[in-house]
């Protein structure tokens, strides 16, 4: 089945990203496609590399990363909830004046209608987060 | 894309209080755009989000309540859940 994922939560506050993250990757190795992981509302905060949980703790921002890595995932971070909290890559840090950015491999930025391409285009749209 | 899907957005949560309504209401007015077939379902604390007369003076929020009434000229449907609004 042809799936895509949409998570609203930010990593450590909420157990949402956690269960997203051990969906997407048992439906990857139960041989399912995953057409795109959007980061919506605080779930944006996934894609910062300056997240640094302490080291007996997982580490959820480099897990999706790693995970992206391995089976060329497409994660998507919405550029308007992006703007609101604070994650900048470098089309965003040069459009806005930033003096730096902190997306993290793997993920990019980009608009609302991503999420609706990604409900339309999988068979299902799983979403986590209250 | 010809394909047109059935999206349902289902709200929980008061307008303001947190940033759930209003990107909420983000993400229905673009999938509208997309011309999908997009319908809004309000649940529980969600359905203060269609009180009328909102005033968000004092707190210093934009008030967003006007958009709900123009959902309808993009083709949107709108529901309460009954239960919900018994307590408004």
């Amino acid at each position: 089945m042809k799936l895509s994922i949409q998570v609203n939560e930010g990593p450590y506050q909420h157990q949402a990203t956690d269960s997203a993250y051990n969906f997407t990757k048992a439906a990857i190795e139960a041989g399912h496609e995953i057409f795109r992981v959007f980061f919506y509302h605080d779930g944006v905060n996934n894609g910062t590399r300056y997240t640094t949980p302490p080291q007996d703790d997982r580490n959820v921002v480099n897990r999706w990363s790693e995970l992206a890595e391995a089976h060329n995932l497409d994660l998507v971070v919405c550029v308007a909830a992006a703007q609101r909290r604070g994650i900048v890559d470098e089309g965003e840090q040069e459009r806005n004046g930033k003096d730096g950015n902190n997306i993290a491999p793997g993920f990019r930025i980009s608009g609302l209608g991503q999420l609706i391409e990604a409900g339309i285009q999988a068979d299902r749209l799983v979403v986590f987060g209250d | 894309m010809s394909d047109v899907k059935k999206f349902l957005y289902v709200n929980r949560r008061a307008p303001y209080g947190s940033i759930y309504a209003w990107e909420s209401l983000e993400v229905v007015l673009i999938g509208a755009a997309f011309d999908q077939d997009v319908a809004l379902a309000f649940v529980d604390d969600g359905v203060y989000q269609l009180t009328k007369g909102q005033d968000t003076a004092g707190v210093g929020m934009k008030n967003f309540s006007p958009t709900y009434s123009a959902l309808g000229d993009y083709d949107i449907n709108k529901w309460a859940t009954m239960t919900s609004t018994r307590f408004m």
